[in-house]
Protein backbone atom coordinates (compact mmCIF):
# COMPACT_ATOMS: atom_id res chain seq x y z
CA UNK A 1 0.00 0.00 0.00
CA UNK A 2 1.38 3.30 -0.58
CA UNK A 3 1.23 6.16 1.92
CA UNK A 4 -1.46 7.97 2.30
CA UNK A 5 -2.39 10.93 0.40
CA UNK A 6 -2.54 13.81 2.41
CA UNK A 7 -4.98 16.75 2.18
CA UNK A 8 -4.70 20.67 2.33
CA UNK A 9 -5.12 21.77 5.59
CA UNK A 10 -8.06 23.32 4.90
CA UNK A 11 -9.43 24.88 8.87
CA UNK A 12 -12.94 26.43 7.54
CA UNK A 13 -13.96 23.21 6.27
CA UNK A 14 -12.35 21.18 9.12
CA UNK A 15 -13.94 23.47 12.19
CA UNK A 16 -17.13 23.25 10.02
CA UNK A 17 -17.19 19.36 9.81
CA UNK A 18 -16.09 19.00 13.79
CA UNK A 19 -19.01 21.69 14.79
CA UNK A 20 -21.82 20.16 12.55
CA UNK A 21 -20.63 16.88 13.74
CA UNK A 22 -20.59 18.14 17.70
CA UNK A 23 -23.76 19.84 17.14
CA UNK A 24 -25.78 16.81 15.72
CA UNK A 25 -23.97 14.26 18.04
CA UNK A 26 -25.25 16.48 20.83
CA UNK A 27 -29.10 16.64 20.02
CA UNK A 28 -28.65 13.07 18.50
CA UNK A 29 -28.26 12.06 22.30
CA UNK A 30 -30.62 14.35 23.75
CA UNK A 31 -33.12 12.65 21.13
CA UNK A 32 -31.66 9.40 22.70
CA UNK A 33 -31.85 10.04 26.00
CA UNK A 34 -35.49 11.15 25.30
CA UNK A 35 -36.67 8.33 23.87
CA UNK A 36 -35.33 5.60 25.75
CA UNK A 37 -36.66 8.29 28.88
CA UNK A 38 -40.23 8.26 26.84
CA UNK A 39 -40.12 4.37 26.60
CA UNK A 40 -39.60 3.81 30.54
CA UNK A 41 -41.91 6.50 31.24
CA UNK A 42 -44.64 4.94 28.88
CA UNK A 43 -43.56 1.74 30.55
CA UNK A 44 -43.89 2.87 34.13
CA UNK A 45 -47.31 4.61 33.56
CA UNK A 46 -49.08 1.17 33.02
CA UNK A 47 -46.62 -1.37 35.35
CA UNK A 48 -46.91 0.89 38.20
CA UNK A 49 -50.89 1.19 37.98
CA UNK A 50 -51.54 -2.40 36.98
CA UNK A 51 -48.89 -3.41 40.11
CA UNK A 52 -51.18 -1.36 42.33
CA UNK A 53 -54.79 -1.28 43.38
CA UNK A 54 -57.13 0.77 46.23
CA UNK A 55 -59.73 -0.68 48.20
CA UNK A 56 -62.49 1.59 49.32
CA UNK A 57 -63.83 0.40 53.10
CA UNK A 58 -67.03 2.13 53.73
CA UNK A 59 -68.55 2.22 56.93
CA UNK A 60 -70.64 -1.12 57.84
CA UNK A 61 -74.60 -0.02 57.69
CA UNK A 62 -75.67 1.29 60.95
CA UNK A 63 -71.99 2.57 61.85
CA UNK A 64 -70.79 6.07 60.89
CA UNK A 65 -67.02 5.26 60.93
CA UNK A 66 -65.03 1.94 59.86
CA UNK A 67 -63.39 1.39 63.42
CA UNK A 68 -59.70 1.10 63.50
CA UNK A 69 -59.83 -2.96 64.33
CA UNK A 70 -62.28 -3.24 61.62
CA UNK A 71 -59.82 -1.49 58.83
CA UNK A 72 -56.67 -3.51 60.39
CA UNK A 73 -58.81 -6.81 60.14
CA UNK A 74 -59.49 -6.22 56.30
CA UNK A 75 -55.70 -4.74 55.44
CA UNK A 76 -54.89 -8.53 57.64
CA UNK A 77 -56.85 -9.77 54.85
CA UNK A 78 -55.74 -8.04 51.81
CA UNK A 79 -51.99 -8.51 53.15
CA UNK A 80 -52.46 -12.71 53.54
CA UNK A 81 -54.21 -12.73 49.91
CA UNK A 82 -51.19 -14.68 47.34
CA UNK A 83 -49.61 -11.69 44.71
CA UNK A 84 -49.99 -8.99 47.63
CA UNK A 85 -46.18 -7.74 48.18
CA UNK A 86 -48.17 -5.23 51.04
CA UNK A 87 -51.16 -3.29 52.09
CA UNK A 88 -51.48 0.04 53.89
CA UNK A 89 -54.50 2.19 55.25
CA UNK A 90 -54.10 5.71 53.98
CA UNK A 91 -54.08 7.85 57.11
CA UNK A 92 -55.96 10.79 58.01
CA UNK A 93 -53.71 13.53 56.96
CA UNK A 94 -52.96 11.49 53.63
CA UNK A 95 -56.35 11.12 53.05
CA UNK A 96 -57.29 14.94 53.88
CA UNK A 97 -54.35 15.37 51.27
CA UNK A 98 -56.12 13.87 49.06
CA UNK A 99 -59.51 15.42 49.45
CA UNK A 100 -57.57 19.15 49.94
CA UNK A 101 -58.05 20.11 46.59
CA UNK A 102 -61.53 20.23 46.75
CA UNK A 103 -62.76 20.67 50.52
CA UNK A 104 -59.37 22.95 51.20
CA UNK A 105 -57.16 22.12 54.61
CA UNK A 106 -58.79 22.19 57.37
CA UNK A 107 -59.13 18.66 59.27
CA UNK A 108 -61.88 19.09 61.11
CA UNK A 109 -64.10 20.03 58.23
CA UNK A 110 -63.00 16.49 56.77
CA UNK A 111 -63.08 14.56 59.75
CA UNK A 112 -66.38 14.96 59.94
CA UNK A 113 -67.32 14.06 56.67
CA UNK A 114 -68.09 10.07 56.61
CA UNK A 115 -65.18 9.70 53.95
CA UNK A 116 -64.76 6.06 53.29
CA UNK A 117 -61.29 4.74 54.27
CA UNK A 118 -58.59 3.87 51.44
CA UNK A 119 -56.38 1.27 51.55
CA UNK A 120 -52.99 1.38 49.00
CA UNK A 121 -52.51 -2.36 47.76
CA UNK A 122 -49.32 -3.38 46.20
CA UNK A 123 -49.02 -6.54 44.03
CA UNK A 124 -45.90 -8.67 43.03
CA UNK A 125 -46.65 -8.50 39.93
CA UNK A 126 -49.18 -7.86 36.73
CA UNK A 127 -50.93 -11.18 37.27
CA UNK A 128 -54.37 -11.13 36.28
CA UNK A 129 -55.27 -13.81 39.30
CA UNK A 130 -54.48 -11.71 42.09
CA UNK A 131 -56.84 -8.88 41.41
CA UNK A 132 -59.34 -12.15 41.26
CA UNK A 133 -58.10 -13.69 44.78
CA UNK A 134 -58.61 -10.24 46.33
CA UNK A 135 -62.33 -9.90 44.94
CA UNK A 136 -63.38 -13.20 46.99
CA UNK A 137 -61.41 -12.65 50.16
CA UNK A 138 -62.99 -9.31 50.40
CA UNK A 139 -66.37 -10.47 49.87
CA UNK A 140 -66.27 -13.07 52.10
CA UNK A 141 -63.96 -10.44 55.12
CA UNK A 142 -65.85 -7.05 54.06
CA UNK A 143 -68.92 -7.24 51.67
CA UNK A 144 -68.66 -3.80 51.57
CA UNK A 145 -65.57 -3.10 50.31
CA UNK A 146 -64.45 -2.02 46.78
CA UNK A 147 -61.67 -2.98 44.89
CA UNK A 148 -60.52 -0.58 42.66
CA UNK A 149 -57.91 -2.24 40.23
CA UNK A 150 -57.32 0.83 37.99
CA UNK A 151 -58.49 -1.48 34.95
CA UNK A 152 -60.28 1.65 33.57
CA UNK A 153 -57.10 4.31 33.95
CA UNK A 154 -54.60 1.34 32.51
CA UNK A 155 -56.84 0.80 29.53
CA UNK A 156 -56.96 4.68 28.93
CA UNK A 157 -53.03 4.85 29.43
CA UNK A 158 -51.64 1.80 27.49
CA UNK A 159 -52.83 3.82 24.19
CA UNK A 160 -51.28 7.11 25.43
CA UNK A 161 -48.07 5.78 26.40
CA UNK A 162 -48.04 3.87 23.10
CA UNK A 163 -48.45 7.04 21.19
CA UNK A 164 -46.12 8.77 23.67
CA UNK A 165 -43.57 5.93 22.96
CA UNK A 166 -44.15 6.09 19.16
CA UNK A 167 -43.88 10.04 18.74
CA UNK A 168 -40.37 9.68 20.71
CA UNK A 169 -39.23 7.25 18.32
CA UNK A 170 -39.99 9.23 15.28
CA UNK A 171 -38.46 12.27 17.04
CA UNK A 172 -35.33 10.30 17.47
CA UNK A 173 -35.65 9.16 13.23
CA UNK A 174 -36.31 12.88 12.49
CA UNK A 175 -33.03 13.86 14.45
CA UNK A 176 -31.13 11.04 12.89
CA UNK A 177 -32.45 12.28 9.01
CA UNK A 178 -31.59 15.81 9.94
CA UNK A 179 -28.20 15.11 11.22
CA UNK A 180 -27.35 12.51 8.10
CA UNK A 181 -28.04 15.42 5.88
CA UNK A 182 -26.41 18.19 7.93
CA UNK A 183 -22.93 15.96 7.80
CA UNK A 184 -23.75 15.10 3.98
CA UNK A 185 -24.17 18.77 3.57
CA UNK A 186 -20.81 19.37 5.35
CA UNK A 187 -19.13 16.61 3.80
CA UNK A 188 -20.28 17.75 0.40
CA UNK A 189 -19.15 21.78 1.53
CA UNK A 190 -15.39 20.07 2.39
CA UNK A 191 -15.31 18.88 -0.97
CA UNK A 192 -15.85 21.68 -2.87
CA UNK A 193 -12.86 23.71 -0.55
CA UNK A 194 -10.50 20.94 -2.12
CA UNK A 195 -11.67 20.96 -5.65
CA UNK A 196 -8.16 21.53 -7.03
CA UNK A 197 -6.45 18.47 -5.22
CA UNK A 198 -9.31 16.71 -7.09
CA UNK A 199 -8.82 18.07 -10.14
CA UNK A 200 -5.05 17.59 -10.36
CA UNK A 201 -5.28 14.42 -9.03
CA UNK A 202 -7.95 12.85 -11.78
CA UNK A 203 -5.68 14.64 -14.34
CA UNK A 204 -2.66 12.35 -13.53
CA UNK A 205 -4.65 9.22 -13.17
CA UNK A 206 -6.15 8.61 -10.37
CA UNK A 207 -9.43 6.59 -10.26
CA UNK A 208 -12.55 7.51 -8.32
CA UNK A 209 -12.41 5.27 -5.68
CA UNK A 210 -9.13 6.61 -4.97
CA UNK A 211 -9.96 10.11 -4.58
CA UNK A 212 -13.62 9.07 -2.74
CA UNK A 213 -11.00 6.79 -0.10
CA UNK A 214 -8.63 10.47 0.55
CA UNK A 215 -11.82 12.45 0.86
CA UNK A 216 -13.94 9.79 3.00
CA UNK A 217 -11.05 8.93 5.26
CA UNK A 218 -10.45 12.43 6.17
CA UNK A 219 -14.20 12.95 6.66
CA UNK A 220 -15.02 9.63 8.54
CA UNK A 221 -12.27 10.76 11.65
CA UNK A 222 -13.91 14.51 11.75
CA UNK A 223 -17.48 13.60 12.10
CA UNK A 224 -16.26 10.50 14.61
CA UNK A 225 -14.15 13.18 16.83
CA UNK A 226 -16.93 15.61 16.33
CA UNK A 227 -19.64 13.34 17.35
CA UNK A 228 -17.99 11.85 19.73
CA UNK A 229 -17.48 15.20 21.76
CA UNK A 230 -21.30 16.20 21.14
CA UNK A 231 -22.09 12.71 22.81
CA UNK A 232 -20.00 13.50 25.53
CA UNK A 233 -21.66 16.81 26.41
CA UNK A 234 -24.66 15.37 26.25
CA UNK A 235 -23.48 12.83 29.08
CA UNK A 236 -21.77 15.53 31.05
CA UNK A 237 -25.66 17.33 30.58
CA UNK A 238 -27.43 14.20 31.64
CA UNK A 239 -24.90 13.52 35.05
CA UNK A 240 -25.08 17.15 35.91
CA UNK A 241 -28.93 16.96 35.82
CA UNK A 242 -28.56 14.24 38.32
CA UNK A 243 -25.94 15.98 40.24
CA UNK A 244 -27.53 19.24 40.57
CA UNK A 245 -30.89 17.71 40.90
CA UNK A 246 -32.54 18.81 37.46
CA UNK A 247 -33.71 15.30 37.27
CA UNK A 248 -37.07 15.65 38.03
CA UNK A 249 -38.07 12.43 38.99
CA UNK A 250 -37.59 11.89 42.30
CA UNK A 251 -38.55 15.83 43.37
CA UNK A 252 -41.95 14.87 43.95
CA UNK A 253 -42.25 11.09 45.41
CA UNK A 254 -45.83 10.87 44.73
CA UNK A 255 -45.52 11.63 40.67
CA UNK A 256 -42.34 10.00 39.90
CA UNK A 257 -43.50 7.13 38.13
CA UNK A 258 -45.37 10.31 36.16
CA UNK A 259 -41.75 11.80 34.95
CA UNK A 260 -39.05 10.12 32.81
CA UNK A 261 -35.86 8.85 34.47
CA UNK A 262 -32.74 10.15 32.82
CA UNK A 263 -30.99 7.43 34.65
CA UNK A 264 -27.85 6.35 32.55
CA UNK A 265 -28.27 2.67 32.26
CA UNK A 266 -25.93 0.39 30.33
CA UNK A 267 -28.57 0.49 27.63
CA UNK A 268 -29.07 3.92 27.26
CA UNK A 269 -25.33 4.67 27.67
CA UNK A 270 -24.78 1.82 24.75
CA UNK A 271 -27.23 3.66 22.54
CA UNK A 272 -25.23 6.75 23.27
CA UNK A 273 -21.64 5.30 22.31
CA UNK A 274 -23.52 3.82 18.82
CA UNK A 275 -24.26 7.72 18.12
CA UNK A 276 -20.54 8.56 16.26
CA UNK A 277 -20.23 5.11 15.22
CA UNK A 278 -23.61 6.20 12.96
CA UNK A 279 -22.49 9.77 11.96
CA UNK A 280 -18.79 8.28 10.89
CA UNK A 281 -20.68 5.70 8.27
CA UNK A 282 -23.34 8.26 6.84
CA UNK A 283 -20.22 10.43 6.90
CA UNK A 284 -18.12 7.89 4.89
CA UNK A 285 -21.66 7.33 2.68
CA UNK A 286 -22.09 11.03 1.92
CA UNK A 287 -18.59 11.74 1.55
CA UNK A 288 -18.61 9.00 -0.51
CA UNK A 289 -21.75 9.62 -2.92
CA UNK A 290 -20.36 13.79 -2.71
CA UNK A 291 -17.23 12.77 -4.19
CA UNK A 292 -18.30 10.66 -7.25
CA UNK A 293 -21.12 13.31 -8.10
CA UNK A 294 -18.42 15.98 -7.96
CA UNK A 295 -16.51 14.06 -9.87
CA UNK A 296 -18.64 12.90 -12.67
CA UNK A 297 -20.20 16.65 -12.78
CA UNK A 298 -16.86 17.81 -13.48
CA UNK A 299 -15.79 15.34 -16.43
CA UNK A 300 -19.46 15.94 -18.00
CA UNK B 1 -0.68 5.47 -31.50
CA UNK B 2 -2.77 8.56 -32.14
CA UNK B 3 -5.79 9.08 -34.99
CA UNK B 4 -7.64 12.04 -35.68
CA UNK B 5 -10.48 10.90 -38.18
CA UNK B 6 -12.19 13.89 -39.18
CA UNK B 7 -12.29 15.01 -35.25
CA UNK B 8 -14.35 17.90 -34.23
CA UNK B 9 -15.22 20.04 -31.27
CA UNK B 10 -17.80 22.64 -30.67
CA UNK B 11 -17.50 23.84 -26.96
CA UNK B 12 -20.95 24.39 -25.31
CA UNK B 13 -21.24 27.57 -26.22
CA UNK B 14 -21.01 27.44 -29.68
CA UNK B 15 -17.15 28.15 -30.30
CA UNK B 16 -15.85 25.40 -33.07
CA UNK B 17 -12.37 24.66 -31.04
CA UNK B 18 -11.25 21.58 -33.74
CA UNK B 19 -13.34 20.94 -37.36
CA UNK B 20 -11.96 17.83 -39.20
CA UNK B 21 -8.77 16.87 -38.27
CA UNK B 22 -7.24 14.05 -39.92
CA UNK B 23 -4.00 13.13 -38.38
CA UNK B 24 -1.59 10.39 -37.53
CA UNK B 25 0.94 10.73 -34.81
CA UNK B 26 3.31 7.24 -34.62
CA UNK B 27 5.02 5.76 -31.68
CA UNK B 28 7.78 6.91 -30.58
CA UNK B 29 7.48 10.40 -32.97
CA UNK B 30 8.54 14.18 -31.56
CA UNK B 31 5.78 16.57 -32.62
CA UNK B 32 5.88 20.15 -31.72
CA UNK B 33 2.52 21.89 -31.91
CA UNK B 34 2.01 25.52 -32.75
CA UNK B 35 -0.29 28.15 -33.84
CA UNK B 36 -1.24 32.01 -32.61
CA UNK B 37 -2.52 32.36 -29.12
CA UNK B 38 -6.65 31.04 -28.42
CA UNK B 39 -6.14 28.73 -31.97
CA UNK B 40 -6.93 26.01 -30.10
CA UNK B 41 -3.04 24.28 -28.86
CA UNK B 42 -4.83 23.66 -25.67
CA UNK B 43 -7.88 21.85 -26.93
CA UNK B 44 -5.67 20.03 -29.06
CA UNK B 45 -3.61 18.84 -25.89
CA UNK B 46 -6.98 18.61 -23.70
CA UNK B 47 -8.37 16.27 -26.35
CA UNK B 48 -5.22 13.78 -25.69
CA UNK B 49 -5.40 14.02 -21.99
CA UNK B 50 -9.39 12.82 -21.91
CA UNK B 51 -10.03 16.09 -20.56
CA UNK B 52 -12.70 17.10 -23.04
CA UNK B 53 -13.96 14.07 -26.04
CA UNK B 54 -14.64 14.72 -29.72
CA UNK B 55 -18.10 15.98 -30.86
CA UNK B 56 -17.87 14.86 -33.91
CA UNK B 57 -15.78 12.43 -35.90
CA UNK B 58 -13.00 10.08 -34.34
CA UNK B 59 -9.90 10.16 -32.32
CA UNK B 60 -8.26 7.25 -31.29
CA UNK B 61 -5.60 7.11 -28.74
CA UNK B 62 -3.71 3.92 -27.73
CA UNK B 63 -6.09 1.91 -29.77
CA UNK B 64 -8.79 3.05 -27.40
CA UNK B 65 -11.83 4.96 -29.45
CA UNK B 66 -12.43 8.03 -26.25
CA UNK B 67 -15.87 8.61 -27.22
CA UNK B 68 -16.27 4.84 -25.89
CA UNK B 69 -14.20 4.37 -23.06
CA UNK B 70 -15.12 4.79 -19.50
CA UNK B 71 -13.99 6.52 -16.56
CA UNK B 72 -11.98 3.46 -15.30
CA UNK B 73 -10.48 3.29 -18.38
CA UNK B 74 -9.74 7.02 -18.58
CA UNK B 75 -8.24 6.93 -15.47
CA UNK B 76 -5.94 3.50 -16.44
CA UNK B 77 -5.05 5.41 -20.04
CA UNK B 78 -3.76 8.91 -18.12
CA UNK B 79 -1.41 7.01 -16.53
CA UNK B 80 0.51 6.12 -19.55
CA UNK B 81 0.45 9.82 -19.87
CA UNK B 82 2.64 12.55 -18.83
CA UNK B 83 0.93 16.32 -18.98
CA UNK B 84 2.90 18.96 -18.27
CA UNK B 85 0.73 22.07 -17.99
CA UNK B 86 0.87 25.61 -18.40
CA UNK B 87 -0.66 26.60 -14.95
CA UNK B 88 1.89 23.82 -13.56
CA UNK B 89 -1.13 22.54 -11.85
CA UNK B 90 0.84 21.43 -8.31
CA UNK B 91 -0.34 20.84 -5.35
CA UNK B 92 0.91 23.75 -2.67
CA UNK B 93 0.42 21.38 0.37
CA UNK B 94 3.04 18.86 -0.73
CA UNK B 95 6.71 19.18 -0.75
CA UNK B 96 8.09 19.01 -4.34
CA UNK B 97 9.31 15.83 -3.80
CA UNK B 98 5.58 14.16 -2.96
CA UNK B 99 4.49 16.44 -6.41
CA UNK B 100 6.75 14.92 -8.57
CA UNK B 101 5.96 11.62 -6.93
CA UNK B 102 2.44 11.62 -7.22
CA UNK B 103 2.14 9.84 -10.71
CA UNK B 104 3.42 6.62 -8.47
CA UNK B 105 1.45 7.46 -5.33
CA UNK B 106 -1.82 7.29 -7.10
CA UNK B 107 -0.54 4.09 -8.67
CA UNK B 108 0.08 2.84 -5.83
CA UNK B 109 3.97 2.44 -5.74
CA UNK B 110 5.86 2.20 -2.32
CA UNK B 111 8.19 4.87 -1.31
CA UNK B 112 11.29 3.25 -1.75
CA UNK B 113 10.80 1.76 -5.09
CA UNK B 114 10.55 5.59 -5.81
CA UNK B 115 12.55 7.24 -4.47
CA UNK B 116 15.54 7.10 -6.34
CA UNK B 117 13.56 7.77 -9.48
CA UNK B 118 12.03 10.58 -8.30
CA UNK B 119 15.75 12.02 -6.91
CA UNK B 120 17.31 11.37 -10.19
CA UNK B 121 14.55 13.55 -11.94
CA UNK B 122 14.94 16.57 -9.84
CA UNK B 123 18.23 16.27 -10.25
CA UNK B 124 17.54 16.35 -13.89
CA UNK B 125 15.58 19.57 -13.32
CA UNK B 126 18.19 21.02 -11.23
CA UNK B 127 15.61 21.10 -8.27
CA UNK B 128 17.54 18.76 -6.29
CA UNK B 129 18.11 21.34 -3.34
CA UNK B 130 14.68 22.22 -3.13
CA UNK B 131 13.22 18.52 -2.26
CA UNK B 132 11.67 19.28 1.02
CA UNK B 133 10.38 23.31 -0.60
CA UNK B 134 6.76 23.76 -0.93
CA UNK B 135 5.58 25.22 -4.26
CA UNK B 136 4.26 28.79 -3.41
CA UNK B 137 7.99 28.99 -2.14
CA UNK B 138 9.05 28.37 -5.41
CA UNK B 139 9.65 30.71 -8.28
CA UNK B 140 7.31 30.35 -11.79
CA UNK B 141 10.63 28.76 -13.85
CA UNK B 142 11.13 26.15 -10.56
CA UNK B 143 7.43 25.36 -10.77
CA UNK B 144 7.43 24.62 -14.44
CA UNK B 145 10.66 22.44 -13.87
CA UNK B 146 8.76 20.37 -11.33
CA UNK B 147 5.87 20.12 -13.25
CA UNK B 148 8.32 18.37 -16.07
CA UNK B 149 9.74 15.87 -13.79
CA UNK B 150 6.27 15.12 -12.39
CA UNK B 151 5.08 14.71 -16.08
CA UNK B 152 8.08 12.29 -16.56
CA UNK B 153 8.97 10.41 -13.70
CA UNK B 154 7.14 7.59 -14.66
CA UNK B 155 8.50 7.19 -18.06
CA UNK B 156 5.18 7.42 -19.57
CA UNK B 157 4.18 6.23 -23.37
CA UNK B 158 3.09 9.62 -23.95
CA UNK B 159 4.47 12.99 -23.24
CA UNK B 160 2.53 16.65 -23.56
CA UNK B 161 3.98 19.58 -22.68
CA UNK B 162 2.01 22.53 -22.79
CA UNK B 163 4.47 25.63 -22.90
CA UNK B 164 6.92 23.40 -21.07
CA UNK B 165 9.97 26.54 -21.61
CA UNK B 166 7.94 29.60 -21.24
CA UNK B 167 8.80 30.05 -17.42
CA UNK B 168 12.69 29.11 -17.72
CA UNK B 169 15.75 31.26 -18.55
CA UNK B 170 17.50 30.24 -22.37
CA UNK B 171 19.82 27.57 -20.63
CA UNK B 172 17.22 25.78 -18.38
CA UNK B 173 14.79 25.79 -21.45
CA UNK B 174 18.04 23.91 -23.65
CA UNK B 175 18.27 22.05 -20.62
CA UNK B 176 14.28 20.74 -20.61
CA UNK B 177 14.54 20.55 -24.28
CA UNK B 178 17.32 17.96 -24.05
CA UNK B 179 15.03 15.87 -21.54
CA UNK B 180 12.49 15.73 -24.27
CA UNK B 181 14.74 14.59 -26.54
CA UNK B 182 16.13 12.03 -24.17
CA UNK B 183 12.57 10.30 -23.80
CA UNK B 184 11.77 10.59 -27.31
CA UNK B 185 15.33 8.96 -27.98
CA UNK B 186 13.88 6.43 -25.17
CA UNK B 187 10.86 5.74 -27.28
CA UNK B 188 8.43 7.83 -25.69
CA UNK B 189 5.76 10.34 -27.75
CA UNK B 190 6.42 13.47 -27.54
CA UNK B 191 4.47 16.39 -28.24
CA UNK B 192 5.28 20.10 -27.10
CA UNK B 193 3.54 22.87 -27.50
CA UNK B 194 5.16 26.32 -27.83
CA UNK B 195 4.99 29.46 -29.36
CA UNK B 196 8.75 29.25 -29.33
CA UNK B 197 9.63 29.32 -33.63
CA UNK B 198 13.40 29.26 -32.91
CA UNK B 199 13.56 25.80 -30.74
CA UNK B 200 11.47 24.57 -33.20
CA UNK B 201 13.51 24.91 -36.11
CA UNK B 202 16.94 24.06 -33.95
CA UNK B 203 15.13 20.79 -33.46
CA UNK B 204 13.87 19.85 -36.86
CA UNK B 205 11.20 17.87 -35.51
CA UNK B 206 7.92 18.16 -37.24
CA UNK B 207 5.65 20.72 -36.56
CA UNK B 208 1.49 20.22 -36.14
CA UNK B 209 0.31 24.05 -36.80
CA UNK B 210 -3.36 24.64 -35.63
CA UNK B 211 -5.33 27.78 -37.15
CA UNK B 212 -8.65 28.40 -37.63
CA UNK B 213 -9.28 25.01 -36.12
CA UNK B 214 -7.54 22.73 -38.54
CA UNK B 215 -4.24 21.01 -38.13
CA UNK B 216 -1.62 20.82 -40.70
CA UNK B 217 2.03 19.20 -40.02
CA UNK B 218 4.73 20.51 -41.47
CA UNK B 219 8.68 19.20 -41.46
CA UNK B 220 9.46 15.44 -42.26
CA UNK B 221 6.54 13.66 -43.32
CA UNK B 222 4.79 16.84 -43.68
CA UNK B 223 3.74 19.28 -46.17
CA UNK B 224 7.11 21.41 -46.02
CA UNK B 225 10.57 21.20 -44.96
CA UNK B 226 10.42 24.00 -42.21
CA UNK B 227 8.02 25.38 -39.70
CA UNK B 228 5.62 27.97 -41.29
CA UNK B 229 6.23 31.94 -40.76
CA UNK B 230 4.14 33.21 -37.40
CA UNK B 231 0.87 33.60 -39.38
CA UNK B 232 0.98 31.34 -42.18
CA UNK B 233 -2.67 29.31 -42.48
CA UNK B 234 -2.59 26.07 -42.96
CA UNK B 235 -5.26 24.95 -45.96
CA UNK B 236 -5.66 21.64 -44.67
CA UNK B 237 -5.13 18.87 -42.34
CA UNK B 238 -1.70 16.48 -43.37
CA UNK B 239 -1.66 12.81 -42.77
Amino acid sequence: MSKPLPLPRDWTSTWLSLFVASAMGFLASLGVVVSVGADRLADSWTSELAARATVIVPAPSGQERVTPEQLAAVVEVITRTPGVAGARALSQAEMAALVSPWLGDDEGVIGDLPLPHLIDVVMTGEDPRTEARLRQALSEAAPLAELDAHGRWIDRLRPASEQVRQLAFTALGLVGLASALVVALACSAGLSAQIAVVDVLKLIGAQDRYISRIFTRRFRWLVLIGSGIGVALAVLMLMGARIFGMETAGTVESVAPLLPTLEPTPLLLGLLALVPILFALIATLAARISVRWTLRRREG
Amino acid sequence: MIQFSGTGLRYRQGTQALRGVNLDIEAGSLHFLTGPSGAGKSTFLRLLYFALRPTSGKLTIFGEDTNKISRVEIARLRRRIGVVFQDFQLLDHMTVFDNVALPLIVAGRREHEYRANVLEMLEWVKLSHKVDAKPPFLSGGEKQRVGIARAMVSVPDLILADEPTGSVDPEMGERIMALFREMHRLGNTVIIATHDLEMVRRSGAPVLRIEDGTVARYGPGGRASLPPPPGAIAEGATR
